[in-house]
């Protein structure tokens, strides 16, 4: 569903966003322009909230972490929301993922349950998933086993490969001998701000080199 | 009665001075001379409301009329101004605020129903969208204090319900998007065609400039919006039209290159994109030095040296968090983005607010957010609020809702940085250091030590712009 210009503010359109929104859930492709068209409608008409919707979006961008969907989809989100079960238990799992505690993030997921969790198809294992991907950046694309079982809450390696098997992904290749896994493709660019300077001098720059004092060899 | 009003209006004196302005400003807007018009426009109204009006408002539209023979799209400039004037002077009553409003909707209903043909300057087509966004955003706060209002007043409030409504802003905004086909021009443009809109500023001597300007404009002012509204992701994509890398007529106008950058760049900091919101600010703050001593109207100067000072305090965010919230090498990497000037002025304005953000000292961001951050608005009043029906002194304000909620978040991403100074620090003094023996200094067990490290090695990478047409986009 594309949203275009006027869309994007129209609360005639509420019940076909949240249609899509149900979509999503059930397995559809994933749409944040319909999300955030929710939330807006959800801030501009209060009375119009939908406790459920905004569970099933909040979820949905957990999922894709680490991408800025689900604190952003927070930020769009009224106080008197933020305060209704489980969106403030979400809340503390989004923070726990931003921290790479992945430990008490499953903890956190076992109290909520498949109530909460059950809205979404499949989240369990696009949540493995995402933390393999978040992993797999910080690691240099090699992730060991025994990281995987802890990220992932799984129980001994045979429940890491038969994960790493089901999933299907073509960039995720187990190492011999049960070592880890191997991701493809993981952009190994520099970490924050390097490589940032540039051949060309600026002309400023080149002023306390002319005028410094010339080093003269001491007799 | 509303006759007599207006009959007292119009037999309002009107100084010479007011009145000379008008009729020589009604003549250059009819004979399209935009560089006269510019002139009018920036200096002789600036320096008539310095000299004659310091502290009240221009006369009445229905009293100078008569000089513009009662034009009536004259007429709704002339208020346009005349309320941009008020507010900037005084608070606004209500029924000024539901006037100006009016005068807005009847102002773009007349330019998006094609009906203009007039040339204006780029500034004043900037500065309308610039304060019909500020109206907004002040009668949302005006809204939201409920407390300090009478019976009579949250009665009258109610019955505005549509004055200032959200959805109507957005609405005008987007309407002007797609009359003007802003979006189709500046595509076509990127073909790099001659005579293009960017070329020639928009000005076209066969047509008018202000329905497609306007457009353009209003795309800065929906992102704005989107960044009132805390959604960072909507704002940035709503500016895809526009190449923000690149000089366009958003450049030429000081006021919207400065708006631009300040608003990009913050939505890139609210959503973790540190290098990109520095980049946005760096090249902001270096425009500002060179444009600071050019500046031709006292007020216009005050913005822009209260935006780049916001801009400051936001780079000192960006730099300690950037850094994975210490100091040292770590931020020094960050400050290797920003100009050799800035970076001084940087570390004498927040030398001491970045060594204690450096420390985790929380009240240290809270400041600096709270100073730096745009005046977010409350667009709707919360479900079920019983403040329109409880009176005066009964009410809960709800102004600065939207403001503690995104303060909140922010500071609780902050929290999650809390750990990685003093981790950072140990670091620094080993070449090696074994798990069990750094987990003892950090007084933890090793697997939680092993979490801090995935996290800090996490947080000290980011997406981060590598052109494209998209802001949104990167890696």
């Amino acid at each position: 569903m594309q949203i275009l210009g006027p869309d994007r503010y129209n609360p005639e359109k509420l019940k076909e966003l949240e249609a899509d929104v149900q979509v999503q859930a059930s397995g559809g492709e994933y749409n944040s322009d319909v999300n955030f068209t929710v939330l807006r409608i959800y801030q501009f008409y209060p009375a119009y909230a939908n406790a459920g919707v905004v569970q099933k979006v909040l979820l949905m961008g957990l999922m894709r972490a680490p991408s800025t969907d689900f604190g952003v989809y927070l930020h769009m989100l009224s106080e008197s929301l933020q305060k209704d079960d489980p969106i403030p238990a979400l809340s503390a799992l989004g923070k726990c993922l931003a921290a790479c505690n992945f430990a008490e993030f499953w903890a956190g997921a076992d109290k909520l349950g498949s109530a909460v969790f059950g809205q979404v198809k499949g989240f369990d294992v696009c949540m493995r998933a995402s933390i393999v991907g978040m992993l797999a950046v910080v690691s240099h694309a090699q992730v060991s086993m025994a990281a995987l079982r802890a990220a992932l809450d799984l129980k001994d390696d045979a429940a890491v490969v038969a994960f790493v098997t089901g999933a299907k992904n073509p960039a995720w290749t187990l190492a011999p001998g049960g070592a880890g896994l191997e991701v493809a493709g993981r952009d190994e660019a520099a970490p924050l701000a390097a490589g940032k300077d540039s051949e060309v001098l600026a002309f400023h720059t080149l002023g306390p080199v002319f005028t410094a004092k010339p080093i003269t060899a001491r007799q | 009665m509303a006759d007599a009003v207006a009959m007292a209006k119009a037999n309002e004196p009107v100084p010479d001075m007011v009145k000379q302005f008008v009729v020589y400003f009604y003549r250059h807007i009819r004979e399209k001379n935009v560089y006269e018009i510019l002139s009018m426009y920036e200096k002789s109204f600036s320096a008539i409301s310095e000299r004659y009006f310091k502290a009240s408002p221009w006369p009445s539209v229905e009293a100078v009329a008569r000089f513009a023979d009662n034009d009536h799209v004259f007429c709704l400039l002339y208020k346009e101004m005349y309320f941009r004037h008020v507010y900037s002077k005084v608070t606004p009553t209500l029924e000024q605020r539901c006037e100006s409003w009016d005068n807005y909707c009847a102002l773009f209903g007349v330019i998006l129903h094609g009906n203009v043909n007039m040339q204006l300057p780029n500034l004043w087509l900037w500065e309308m969208v610039d304060e019909f966004i500020y109206q907004f955003q002040s009668f949302c706060q005006y809204r939201g204090k409920l407390s300090v209002k009478t019976k009579e007043e949250l009665a009258l409030l109610k019955e505005c319900d549509q004055v200032w409504n959200v959805v109507g802003v957005l609405n005008y905004l987007q309407a002007l998007v797609d009359k003007s086909d802003i979006c189709g021009v500046l595509e076509a443009e990127r073909g790099a065609g001659p005579e293009s809109f960017t070329d020639t500023e928009g000005y076209a001597t066969h047509s008018s400039n202000v329905l497609r300007t306007l457009g353009y404009f209003s795309l800065i002012g929906l992102h704005r919006v989107h960044v009132l509204l805390g959604d960072y992701t909507t704002a940035l994509k709503v500016l895809d039209p526009i190449d923000l890398d690149k000089p366009g007529i958003f450049t030429k106008v000081a006021g919207a290159a400065v708006s631009t950058a300040y608003h990009v760049g913050f939505a890139y900091f609210m959503s973790k994109r540190y290098t990109d919101a520095i980049r946005h600010f760096n090249a902001s703050l270096v425009f500002i030095n060179r444009h600071k001593v050019g500046a031709t109207r006292p007020y216009s100067l005050d913005l822009l040296l209260k935006k780049q000072e916001q801009m400051y305090a936001l780079v000192a965010m960006c730099v300690t968090l950037g850094g994975g919230g210490g100091s040292g090498s770590a931020m020094t990497s960050v400050m290797r983005l920003l100009e050799e000037g800035v970076v001084g002025t940087l570390r004498e304005r927040h030398g001491d607010d970045m060594s204690r953000m450096g420390q985790s000292v929380v009240s240290a961001y809270d400041e600096l957010f709270s100073y730096s951050c745009p005046k977010f608005v409350t667009p709707a009043p919360p479900a079920g609020a019983a403040g329109v029906e409880e009176g005066a002194g009964g009410a809960t304000n709800y102004n600065e809702e939207a403001y503690r909620l995104q303060l909140r978040l922010f500071l609780s991403e902050v929290a999650s940085f809390d750990k990685l100074p003093t981790l950072r620090s140990f670091l620094k003094l080993y070449t090696t250091i074994s798990v069990a023996k750094l987990a003892d200094l950090m007084e933890t067990d090793a697997a939680a030590l092993m979490q801090q490290l995935t996290c800090m090695k996490h947080k000290s990478r980011c997406m981060e712009w590598r052109g494209g047409g998209s802001a949104l986009g990167g890696g």
